[in-house]
């Protein structure tokens, strides 16, 4: 051990420290817990940024000795969450501190720059940005943030517009305002599941398989779990023996439950062996290093084309079981089962065939797409492929759980904490009386964190031990035990009048959904789903068949499957367009849908039931597209000056849904305080979009009252009513719609309550600024905080509450049109998108500065998905991109030259205030934009993720 | 990992340190030693922070760069030549910048590195201090390609900076990656010098291909210097024969060499036409 005096954060304090430990490691112990860590000293996310001796560095290269004598900065030097610093708060108000697990270091950065540079230009923003990483809002809005922050240090207000604003009406909603956690997150206070562990806790730590499919022929823990520190080692044999899924869905799911907490087949790379619970983190590797395992390695399948084969090697052996709908041969089929491969339990019937290796399939149609193709006067048939890809969240997996007072207290990182109640208590088999579930800030979910991937081990680990534990995936984990985009297959056959008029389309899609089949319908059904209805044809059929094979797990991930289909969709009807020689944007306004266009598609589109057929309602496709194809100057060809340089443009028609009709179910209440400030609990989870925050503007949009008077509570199991969760973009629809129509009961009751206290009728009465209620009748008004008191007085009515529930079988469709323009270098390969325009239609953004950062960072993420990201398996199934940097995510360099996100006004009949969804369908534009743009560029068709340098020059015959 | 850390007090003392360490490295910047992955086998780290080496100066013929001069100090610096600021950034994190160093940069010699290609198609000369058994202690000034060549004689030796010629001599890199932050398949090289007459001399390629690591092709600058390689094409099809590479996820080794040849032949045609000096 050794002695260091170091100044951190202008005080001066003396460490001792072990001869490796990480200057990050040292930091945190001294309570600098801004300093963290989502890349295990990788050297590329940028969370453990810190100013050493007035110059950036990443805490976690460096050793905590070097520090002997240094000056270190962290983001707590700046300010706290009651007192932010004139950068934080411009964060804030620009709308890039969302998931915000590297908010605290960004701001400390672009202090640092404007200490140093009081007028810094773009190039220095993006400099000094260079080594963060952020997934969730882009990069483009923290130029906003340091022109804001600029203004604000110069003149002592801002200049700048911060976003439009909607609903002139609105005092809060349509208009930018402060997040309501965003002081919290950017001040890098406790926020986050690791903030919540204890002193005491035990580590767990898991043993993962080496092999892609293999039984476990047997399985020695005895000396491991008689080494120091070691609490409990669950297998497949001493653990619960309860058959579940992952995806957090609804109940019953449309997913096969087909695994236990650990299975006598590892079926993955990377899948659970085992699980060590000790003393400390250090302990458990040790015992993990010393379980004996044998394995009985199996021939893996790792492509839909493998597991389709006649001999396949089966992945699920197992016996089948259905909740309902069991068919007649069900016996029979069972008899070919292997008991060593657990079981498969369908919920319902979704034409699954685990023999085959089969998951799931669907398939339906209207008109008569042979007669359709036979009328068209060209036919496109092509083939699509994507790839997998990570939805790389900078906050890992993890979870912190304890036994209080009998009960199972889970802190989790997660989009769906009803889902986690739900699915924990079915492996421990407990009642759900007996979990509480707190949802924690989330670090970045994208889909993943609507998967139960850790919660239901260590929920389990510690309803049976007693004790408290805290696991957290390493960024390995995070890529070979984690959910991610299934690849797909998709063939697309178009055909259409000479025209461009659309007289058949059909898609067959192929999914992979690796060892596991997690939303294994819906997220292939969406590649149909969310794309066929944006067309105007009476000819459309699909077929969907999700298959088991051995690679890394998948599941949801932002967008589901309208990303691929999108991409198949679009490139195919842009492939037709050149084959019939017309114009790709008069053949998609020819074809696209407008309002009151009824969508047949949708009876066949049911997640595992019929779909609703529903009118088009609000619809902003067309000014979409039109103002895009304006701003881009569509038709104008570009002609660089380097010969090499090649110019193409493209677009992309997209749509998502706003939640499940039919399926998704929210709820919230709220209540007036005794001194007139009003709580609201929304069931809800908010993962950084600003969840929350909406529910805060209903109330004060409601009842005229700042957002300071009102605080809200959600995601946690105890306090708030039931919610699905946030995914399938329902969060501002479903859960806002809860927190809109509970504020309208409040509202009714609040009056109710003023009516009876000042003698008047509910409906001469109003509520108004700055908090009162208002008689428009006889002029006389009545405070809430008054109202509120007489009604808890002795003789009081009782505390003024309201409730909501929502559910729905509308589809509030968001619309949208992204447009890219590309250069491709034909000697390198090299893409650099130029140009990149989302231009979508959200009905009435309540929060406009997020929703548009949520564009910014759905579309960047997406061109990564198109143009880098790939998770690469050997023949074994070993991932070899299992970190950031080999997997090749998008940081502020691969941003677009010109990037714009543009929100089209259109109010929705049914959302709240007239809101829809906005960040999934950002996802759905990018690869097939680019994908088309490259064809205009070099006129090569890119058919396959990623379009890497390497397949540009193959495509060009250059190698 | 690191378990223990030692500052030396200078340069002897950290050659002393590093010959009764066994299992002991320099530690310049800790970029790579300490990060996940790292391909550093060691457990005594030898800190060169107190040494002196992070200064850039000018010497009148040429430019003296410590060893422990930053990537982000290249970039600041008037002193350096653009082909040098060119390599650092190479490297995409700024935050990164500001702790990897040109001498750890050189010192590792990576399949990846960011400034080896440039350096040593710059023929910049190495200064090095070494001791010897009997604990002699002495400096040496080299030439680059000899470290290069005889890269693994110098695990004992330290870097204490390079000397960078002010001379007209055309140096060129080009990086060929995924994205700027993803390891690259192939960094390429070139230098050379034209002289009065137009005879173009002391012709310099390497390249640093992923899985491979940091090759010269001396059949390319013989073949240049001697006038059977004229134009970009010949170029690019010589190096396409002779660049070794591998399949790895940064690329194929009919894509790799093919960037290779292609990035080297770009360099060729603008050192011919008069580009970068």
């Amino acid at each position: 051990m050794n002695k260091i005096t170091l100044t951190i954060n202008n005080k001066k304090l003396q460490a001792t420290v072990e001869g490796g430990e990480s200057l990050r490691s040292l930091l945190v112990k001294l309570g600098y817990i801004s300093v963290r860590d989502s890349d295990d000293r990788e050297g590329f996310a940028g969370s453990d940024t810190i100013i050493f001796n007035d110059v950036p560095v990443y805490a976690n290269l460096m050793l905590a000795l070097q520090a002997d004598g240094a000056t270190i900065r962290t983001v707590e030097g700046l300010g706290n969450s009651r007192k932010l610093s004139i950068v934080q708060q411009a964060m804030i108000d620009a709308g890039v501190v969302q998931s915000a697990y590297n908010a605290p270091a960004a701001a400390l950065l672009l202090t640092w720059l404007l200490e140093k540079e009081k007028n810094p230009s773009r190039a220095q923003v993006a400099e000094v940005l260079s080594g963060i990483f952020i997934r969730d809002a882009g990069y483009e809005h923290y130029y906003l943030a340091v022109e804001l922050a600029k203004e604000k240090l110069a003149t002592g207000e801002y200049k700048s517009a911060i976003s439009p604003t909607f609903r002139d009406h609105l005092s809060y909603v349509g208009k930018p305002k402060s997040k309501v956690d965003g002081p919290q997150l950017v001040a890098g206070e406790k926020s986050f599941v690791e903030d919540r562990v204890l002193p005491g806790y035990k580590s767990m730590v898991v043993l993962r398989s080496p092999y892609a499919h293999a039984y476990i022929k047997s399985i020695d823990t005895k000396e491991a779990l008689a080494m120091e520190g070691v609490v409990e080692i669950f297998t497949y044999k001493n653990s619960s023996q309860v058959t579940y899924m992952q995806a957090g869905q609804g109940n019953p799911e449309p997913s096969p439950h087909d695994r236990r907490l650990f299975n006598e087949k590892v079926r993955h790379v990377g899948d659970r062996v085992a699980a060590i619970v000790a003393d400390t983190l250090e302990q458990a590797i040790a015992a993990r290093d010393a379980i004996k395992v044998e394995y009985e390695v199996l021939k893996p399948v790792f492509t839909v084309e493998e597991a389709m084969e006649e001999g396949a090697p089966i992945i699920h052996n197992g016996v089948v079981e259905y909740k309902v709908g069991a068919p007649e041969d069900l016996a029979e089929y069972n008899k070919k089962a292997d008991p060593r491969d657990g079981k498969v339990i369908y919920q319902f019937p979704l034409h699954g065939d685990i023999r085959r290796n089969v998951a799931s399939a669907a398939h339906g149609q209207i008109g008569d797409v042979e007669k359709g193709f036979k009328e068209a006067d060209a036919v496109v048939e092509q083939t699509y492929q994507t790839s997998q890809i990570q939805c790389t969240p900078l906050e890992p997996h993890l979870c912190y759980a304890k036994i209080d007072n009998g009960r199972l207290v889970v802190h989790a990182s997660t989009q769906v904490p009803f889902h986690v109640r739900r699915i924990v208590a079915w492996v421990c088999e407990i009642p759900e009386n007996k979990i509480h579930v707190i949802k924690e800030r989330v670090g970045g979910g994208y889909g993943s964190k609507q998967d139960v991937l850790v919660e239901d081990l260590v929920g389990y680990a510690t309803w049976i031990t007693g004790e408290p534990i805290y696991y957290r995936n390493t960024r390995e984990e995070e890529f070979v035990a984690n959910s991610t985009r299934h690849p797909m297959r998709m063939t697309v056959k178009m055909g259409a009048k000479k025209d461009g008029t659309l007289t058949a389309v059909y898609m067959d899609v192929r999914a992979n959904t690796g060892p596991y089949g997690n939303h294994c319908l819906t997220v292939p059904m969406n590649a149909c789903s969310k794309t066929l209805p944006l067309l105007k044809c009476d000819n459309m059929k699909f077929d969907v068949i999700t298959y088991y094979t051995n690679i890394l797990p998948t599941g949801a991930y932002q967008g589901y499957g309208a990303p691929k289909g999108s991409y198949s969709l679009m490139v195919c009807m842009a492939e037709l367009a050149d084959k019939l020689g017309i114009d790709y944007y008069q053949m998609a306004l020819k074809n696209k849908v407008e309002p009151g266009y009824m969508l047949e598609i949708l009876k066949g589109l049911g997640e595992g039931r019929e779909g609703t057929v529903v009118p088009v309602g609000s619809c902003g496709l067309e000014e979409a597209l039109v103002q895009g194809a304006a701003m881009i100057e569509w038709g104008k060809k570009v002609e660089p000056d380097d010969p090499d340089w090649k110019v193409g443009k493209g677009f992309a028609m997209i749509q998502q849904g706003s939640g499940l009709p039919g399926l998704d179910h929210s709820n919230a209440w709220a209540k007036l305080l005794t001194d007139g400030t009003f709580q609201i609990f929304s069931g809800g989870a908010d993962l950084g979009t600003g969840l929350d925050t909406i529910s805060v503007k209903m109330i004060s949009e409601a009842f005229c009252v700042p957002m300071d008077l009102v605080t809200v509570i959600s995601g946690d199991t105890d306090s708030c009513t039931f919610d699905t969760g946030a995914y399938a973009s329902s969060g501002t629809f479903f859960s806002g719609n809860a927190s809109y129509y509970a504020t309208e009961d409040l509202k009714k009751n609040l009056l109710a309550e003023a009516a009876k206290q000042m003698g008047e009728k509910a409906e001469d009465l109003v509520c108004r600024a700055p908090g009162e209620v208002y008689s428009t009748k006889t002029k006389k008004s009545l405070s809430y905080a008054k109202l509120s008191h007489d009604a808890l007085t002795g003789t009081g009515s009782g505390q003024v509450m309201g409730r909501a529930s929502f559910t729905t079988n509308h589809n509030s469709i968001p619309y949208g049109a992204h447009f890219a323009q590309v250069a491709v270098n034909v000697r390198t390969g090299q893409i650099k998108v130029q140009k990149f325009y989302a231009l979508q239609d959200a009905g009435t953004p309540i929060n406009p500065e997020l929703a548009l950062c949520q564009m910014y960072g759905a579309a960047l993420k997406s061109i990564g998905h198109t143009l880098y990201e790939d998770m690469v398996i050997d023949e074994n199934g070993v991932c070899l991109t299992a970190n950031l940097t080999d997997y090749g995510v998008p940081m502020i360099s691969e941003m677009p030259e010109d990037f714009k996100a543009v929100l089209i006004d259109i109010n929705d009949e049914v959302g709240p205030y007239g809101a829809k969804s906005i960040s999934e369908i950002a996802t759905n534009g990018a690869a097939p934009a680019i994908a088309i743009a490259i064809h205009d560029a070099v006129g090569v068709w890119m058919r396959s993720w990623p379009f890497s340098s390497e397949k540009i020059l193959r495509e060009l015959g250059k190698i | 990992m690191i378990q223990e850390f030692l500052i030396a007090k200078d340069t002897e003392d950290a050659l002393k340190l590093k010959r009764n360490n066994p299992r002991s490295v320099f530690y310049a910047g800790g970029t790579e030693i300490n990060r996940l992955n790292s391909t550093v086998d060691a457990k005594t780290a030898i800190g060169l922070s107190k040494l002196g080496l992070d200064s850039i100066t000018d010497e009148g013929g040429s430019i003296r760069i410590g060893s422990m001069v930053t990537l982000q100090q290249l970039v600041d610096s008037d002193s350096v030549p653009q082909w040098l600021k060119d390599a650092a950034l190479f490297c995409g994190s700024f935050t990164k910048r500001n702790m990897a160093t040109i001498g750890g940069n050189m010192a590792m010699c990576s399949d990846h590195s960011y400034l080896a290609p440039a350096l040593l198609a710059s023929r910049a000369r190495v200064l090095t201090a070494t001791i010897t058994e009997e604990g002699s202690y002495n400096e040496d000034n080299m030439p680059i390609r000899e470290y290069h060549a005889y890269h693994t004689l110098f695990s004992g030796t330290l870097l204490l900076g390079f000397l960078i010629s002010k001379d007209s001599r055309f140096v060129g890199s080009l990086r060929y990656a995924n994205t700027l932050q993803s390891q690259a398949a192939v960094t390429v090289g070139f230098g050379a010098t034209k002289n009065g007459e137009g005879v173009i001399d002391h012709v310099r390629v390497f390249a640093a291909v992923k899985g491979i690591g940091l090759q010269r092709l001396p059949s390319v600058e013989n073949a240049i210097e001697n006038g059977e390689l004229t134009t970009k094409q010949d170029v690019q099809i010589s190096v396409g024969h002779e660049v070794e590479a591998k399949d790895d996820t940064t690329g194929s080794s009919s894509y790799k060499r093919y960037i290779a040849s292609v990035g080297i032949a770009q360099l060729f045609s603008n050192f011919i036409s008069g580009g970068v000096k």
